[in-house]
């Protein structure tokens, strides 16, 4: 019955680096499924370097796993495009463009006419918070604006995926907050589907509607989560107090820390 | 305020350091310390610079000389930039054409200039041509080096990010790695200035009638020490000069460096 529903398949995934010959080889991942329907948004917890990168670098079509198939609408993924949109850790900038010039990247790589690159461009801008600062350099902003714009560099491309990889991880507390926020805004606006890696469990619960925990290398799901049942809007004041949110945080915890 | 302060004490330092070196160069000559003949007084250097500024030196002004040298050496900068910059960054993108062109840089780069001056000049004649070319090939290494050793350091995520926005290998390579590399190719030509200048004597060794390095040389045959100090203390400045200016176009173009 999901088979129909799913955007995006895992269908037993396994990653090796390096493997020449006859070595060993390094195992990322092993035997991964997921299947996540469209407008879904999965967050992916797990200790450091169980392979929550090398998932989301599948789906760019950055990397290719050495078993299994990655599938977007029921095609193996190939080759990166606009239709998968990452934001990394670092927001990976264009210092040698301003910030207008670094959100029209992909547009005018792909020949996207003036007229409309302008007005896609200051769309997002407006949307972002990022109005006013069109002819800034990327290197005088703060730390959130940055990831501002990797933002929306990214959406303004329309992707169907939204690939995530740990962006709010650099940022303090309150900016953080601010753009949990904004990313919520944004999904409620125009449901994209996104996979977010984060160490933050609270992060994870206020933003998902599942979390996948990983185990430590080589990585694969122990534990899943489904939110679904719980509204948006109410969540985060609850989280800290919720008994069920608790609970939650506390067996995802164990999870992490056991397999760690 | 106080790194004002720290600049400016700093600033006094430097100062104090060289009126020293001519105190003590100036009590050296005066006092008998050393034989004036093999060490002039400040004064006698003085009085061949003026000698040189107003009659010239052997059929050729001051500035004749200093302009032939540059002459020489920023034609054979420009061509070693045209050269080094596409060929180091193609090197440095592509591992394939770098297994071509590395080795080629690697053996050449140890080399002394006047093994193989000698070469140069029974190949291309005694004119401006064998000058330019071996000054060519001293400034070359440098930036191939440093063009090369860059865009090898371009982060994935960075190439990544461009990728996944629809930019093709080509687009990659000029809109990204391309000014990515620039703060490091910028060095890597000041450097490659640097080697130039100081090869400017070995170049005009053979066959000149013009030029600084000449003059110092022709000097030497002489024994007209204080022309040696003239021709030493010029190059010195007009080297100090031209780094500075450099410095400040690198400055201009590429005002992100070193930032995040
Ligand atoms: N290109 C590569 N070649 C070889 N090994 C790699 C490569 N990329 C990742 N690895 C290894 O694969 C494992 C998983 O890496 P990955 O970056 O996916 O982990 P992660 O879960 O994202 O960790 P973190 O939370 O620290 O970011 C690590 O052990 C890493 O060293
Ligand atoms: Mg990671």
């Amino acid at each position: 019955m999901e088979e129909t529903e799913a955007l995006l398949q895992f269908d037993r995934v396994s990653v090796v680096f390096g493997k020449a010959g006859g070595s060993e080889g390094l195992q990322a991942l092993t035997d991964i499924s997921i299947n996540v329907s469209d407008g879904e948004f999965v967050c992916l917890l797990g200790p450091s370097g169980c392979g929550k990168s090398t998932l989301l670098n599948l789906v760019a079509g950055f990397l290719f796993p050495t078993e299994g198939r990655v599938t977007l609408n029921g095609e193996d993924v190939k080759q990166p495009g606009p239709d998968r949109g990452m934001v990394f850790q670092e927001p990976t900038l264009y210092n040698w463009l301003n910030v207008f010039d670094n959100i029209a990247f992909g547009l005018r790589m792909r020949g996207v006419a003036k007229a409309e690159i302008k007005e896609r461009v200051s769309r997002f801008m407006e949307l972002t918070g990022l109005k006013g600062f069109e002819q800034y350099p990327p290197y005088e902003l703060s730390g959130g604006m940055k990831q501002r714009v990797a933002l929306s560099r990214v959406l303004v491309s329309d992707p169907k995926v939204l690939l995530m990889d740990e962006p709010f991880s650099a940022l303090d507390p309150a900016t953080r907050q601010e753009m949990q926020n904004l990313l919520e805004a944004l999904q409620n606006r125009r449901k994209c589907t996104i996979l977010l890696v984060t160490h933050d469990i609270n992060e994870a619960l206020y933003l998902a509607d599942r979390i996948l925990v990983f185990s430590a290398r080589p990585g694969h799901i122990i534990d899943e989560i489904d939110l679904r049942g719980i509204s948006f809007t109410d969540r985060r004041s609850e989280i800290i107090e919720r008994p069920d949110m608790t609970a939650l945080h506390k067996r995802i915890m164990d999870a992490v820390t056991q397999h760690a | 305020m106080s790194e004002k302060r720290e600049r400016f004490i700093r600033i006094c330092i430097t100062a104090a350091t060289i009126l020293c070196v001519f105190v003590l160069w100036f009590l050296a000559t005066s006092l008998g310390w050393v034989n004036t003949r093999l060490v002039p007084s400040p004064g006698a250097v003085w009085n061949a610079f003026i000698e040189i500024l107003t009659g010239g030196y052997k059929n050729n002004t001051l500035l004749a000389h200093l302009g032939a040298s540059l002459g020489r050496l920023l034609i054979a900068f420009c061509g070693a930039t045209l050269l080094g910059v596409p060929l180091g960054m193609l090197s440095g993108f592509h591992p394939r054409l770098g297994a071509v062109f590395e080795p080629l840089v690697e053996f050449f780069r140890p080399l002394p200039p006047l093994a193989y001056y000698v070469l140069l000049v029974l190949w291309l004649g005694l004119g401006n041509e064998s000058k330019i070319v071996l000054l060519l090939f001293a400034c070359l290494p440098p930036i191939f080096v440093a063009c090369a050793a860059a865009t090898k350091r371009v982060p994935a995520d960075y190439k990544n990010s461009a990728r996944a926005l629809g930019a093709s290998q080509r687009q990659l390579f000029l809109h990204i790695v391309f000014f990515y590399c620039l703060p490091d190719t910028l060095t890597g030509m000041r450097t490659a200035f640097g080697v130039g200048y100081t090869t400017l004597v070995s170049a005009e060794m053979v066959a000149a009638l013009s030029g600084i390095g000449w003059m110092v040389l022709d000097a030497q045959r002489n024994m007209r020490n204080d022309v040696i100090f003239v021709g030493i203390f010029i190059m010195g400045l007009t080297g100090i000069l031209i780094d500075f200016l450099l410095r400040r176009v690198e400055k201009r173009l590429v005002p992100w460096a070193g930032k995040a």
